[in-house]
């Protein structure tokens, strides 16, 4: 368990960090509504959307687990480790590009969403946002299989992501996440070449 | 190049504050050494060394220059002594399972943030090395806390054994070769991914991943003994990344690039360094946003960015490069709290002169630098007469 | 109200001053401090073994105490 939640940790900050460079400035407004005074007000919706990204990461940790419970007879070396050097690929692209064009999900979904005023239905759509470090850990969760592990290694997730975003929510400060998201980007490089790494050694027998 | 504009201070002041310099300098470096009479006559030699560098950064007001002659001098020293006293207490420099087992490993500063966390989770020390050993883990960690508060991030400029060699290499040569203009500054942010990494990492693995991966100065200090492929592989990789990190691209960008984009303990130390109140600060009415400071910080920490918001990173290593070149005098130390005055804007006056921002921190931190190095620098010029009379560096 | 906060503002720099001298005392303190056994004498009260390693092959391992599940 321990060690789930270490890597839970590590991805999560990863992601973390990115999601809040690309999403920061369409969360912020949505967040920080015209004239809400007071921590309440401020608090109640970010706890919503909090709520909504909770239950996505949940669903998706048990569902990759309970799929990879099912699919652990076929999982041999050659094919973890495969999906492992694709893994690194998109790790590294994503890293050294930052962000892929068109993978924008936030940024698509945000106007939309920023007109509804619904912060539950955004955190959940945030919450399936399927940038690669969220493909790494889910990728994880399978390959150990087990429900629980992927509802702990999620709710670690949830909660470094959390981290990241509450002191945004509570003091708008936006420009300090833009050195925060190259942090990210470089830790999911090194997180690449890890994979990668551990993808060779796999194949290679 | 614009003529520059170089604070230093009155002759009085210099000699005020390099004579108590020298005293409380004397007090600890030959002080220590009354027992022994060949450390003592070199560590007065050191002392001497030390002094004129003092007074020549007070009066001209270069810190970056002297300081950096300072610098170079001592992990140059460091390393000349490291690998004979291997060779003298051990007998050979790679490391054998024996030794490891036997805890014999000196250890580095670099490890500590990797160590935290499992010592506090498993209350064990995943670093084979001994608790109280000379360069054990308490005495390290000791000294690294009183450097925390005395010189902050100043650390990567005045007390890290390493950092000279990449800034040695970085001053060889006259002229740039690789020009940073085309940069791309978010790789200072680096380090602190490299950081994050290795701080969960080791705390899974319970091992130190980076002194087994991915430290450039295992090249020249000690490694591994190459005993199968996979130690070759990592043997290959200190080579190659010290040659990178610390040799050629110091030499052609003319930049600390070990220091400034893969270091990891330097990313630790500009959080930790925080808990110093000195600050390097740009003074917004005096800087006309020329640029010249983005081209020359060696550590990438004034960025275009910054530079307009008036504010260095807090990768900043107080290395004094920025305020040496600055032709408007708008970059200085400066303690937090007390408002920028500009050296020049200052009252006249001998105190006045004495009690500024940059003298305080350039005294406290030429100090703690001539004490830390004292002993190696007196130990390898005590090797070099060695060698003159015996022909052997070893004193064994 | 105005001289209260010149007042306040000159302590404030006073007091920074004051610890910047006192950091410079602190040095030779530090130094000091390595021959004297203090840091034994204080580090023997935190919990800290040294570690265990198999050294088999030159290779790096902690054996893994029993995680506290
Ligand atoms: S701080 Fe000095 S060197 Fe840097 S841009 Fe301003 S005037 Fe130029
Ligand atoms: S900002 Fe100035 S003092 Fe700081 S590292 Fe760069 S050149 Fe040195």
């Amino acid at each position: 368990m321990l060690a789930a939640a270490g890597k839970a940790l590590l991805l999560g900050l990863a992601t973390g960090l990115f999601c809040l460079g690309t999403c920061a400035p369409v969360l912020a407004p949505l967040m920080l509504g015209e004239e809400r005074k007071g921590l309440w007000p401020l608090l109640l919706p970010f706890l919503q959307f909090s709520l909504g990204r909770l239950l996505a990461y949940a669903v998706v940790g048990a569902v990759a687990g309970w799929a990879g419970a099912g699919a652990a007879p076929v999982l041999t070396p050659r094919r973890v480790g495969a999906s492992f050097l694709a893994l690194a690929a998109l790790m590294l692209l994503y890293g050294l590009k930052g962000g892929f064009p068109g993978w924008r999900l936030c940024r698509l979904a945000a106007p939309l969403l920023a007109r509804l005023r619904a912060p539950f239905w955004f955190g959940l759509l945030l919450g399936f946002n399927a940038c690669p470090p969220f493909l790494a850990a889910m990728a994880d969760v399978f390959l150990h299989g087990h429900v629980a592990y992927g509802l702990a290694f999620f709710l670690v997730f949830f909660l470094v992501t959390t981290l990241f975003l509450l002191p945004l929510v509570l003091l708008g400060r936006l420009s300090r996440y833009l050195s925060l998201r190259a942090v990210g980007q470089w830790a999911a490089v090194i997180v690449g070449v890890f994979y990668l790494l551990a993808g060779l050694r796999l194949l290679i027998p | 190049m614009p003529r520059t504009l170089i604070c230093g201070h009155s002759r009085s002041a210099s000699i005020f504050l390099t004579t108590v310099l020298f005293f409380m300098m004397a007090f600890l470096l030959v002080g220590g050494n009354r027992n022994n009479a060949g450390m003592m006559q070199a560590s007065l030699v050191y002392l001497v060394f030390m002094t004129v560098l003092a007074y020549l950064l007070f009066r001209s007001g270069r810190v970056h220059r002297y300081r950096s002659i300072f610098f170079s001098v001592y992990a140059i020293a460091f390393v000349l002594n490291f690998i004979p006293i291997l060779l003298e207490t051990r007998g050979h420099i790679a490391l054998t399972g024996r030794d490891i087992a036997n805890l014999d490993t000196p250890l580095c500063h670099l490890t500590i943030p990797m160590l935290i966390l499992p010592g506090l989770v498993y209350g064990v020390l995943i670093f084979p090395t001994k608790l109280f050993a000379n360069m054990g883990f308490y005495p390290m960690l000791f000294l690294w806390l009183g450097a925390t508060v005395v010189l902050g991030k100043g650390w990567c400029s005045w007390g890290c054994f390493y950092g000279g060699l990449d800034e040695f290499f970085s001053k060889l040569l006259p002229k740039r070769i690789v020009s940073s203009r085309k940069f791309n500054y978010s790789l200072r942010w680096f380090p602190f991914a490299l950081l994050l990494v290795i701080v969960v990492w080791s705390f899974l693995a319970l091992d130190p991943v980076y002194c087994g991966w991915l430290c450039p100065f295992k090249a020249v200090t000690e490694f591994v003994q190459p005993t199968n492929w996979l130690i070759w592989v990592q043997t290959g990789i200190f080579v190659v990344l010290f040659l990178g990190l610390v040799v050629v691209l110091p030499l052609l960008m003319k930049r600390r690039t070990q220091c400034g984009l893969f270091c990891p303990f330097g990313a630790f130390q500009s959080f930790v360094g925080l808990a110093n109140p000195y600050r390097v600060r740009i003074d917004k009415e005096k800087c006309n946003q020329c640029g010249a400071c983005v081209d020359q910080c060696p550590t990438f920490a004034i960025t275009r960015e910054t530079l307009a918001k008036n504010k260095v990173s807090i990768t900043c290593a107080r290395c004094g490069r920025c305020m040496e070149i600055c032709p408007r005098d708008a970059i200085q130390f400066s303690l937090l709290g007390v408002p920028l005055r500009g050296h020049d804007a200052r009252k006249p006056g001998f105190l006045s002169e004495v009690f500024r921002p940059d003298s305080l921190f350039t005294f406290g931190a030429l100090l703690f630098g001539a004490v830390i190095s004292g002993g190696m620098a007196a130990q390898v010029l005590l090797r070099f007469v060695h060698l003159a009379r015996t022909g052997s560096f070893l004193f064994r | 109200m105005a001289e209260t906060q010149t007042f306040l503002r000159a302590l404030r720099e006073r007091l920074m001053y004051l610890i910047a001298v006192l950091l410079i005392l602190l040095i030779p303190l530090i130094f000091f401090s390595f021959g004297s056994g203090l840091i034994e004498k204080v580090a023997k009260k935190i919990p800290l073994r040294e570690g265990n390693f198999s050294g088999a092959g030159g290779v790096l391992k902690v054996e893994r105490p029993a995680a506290p599940r």
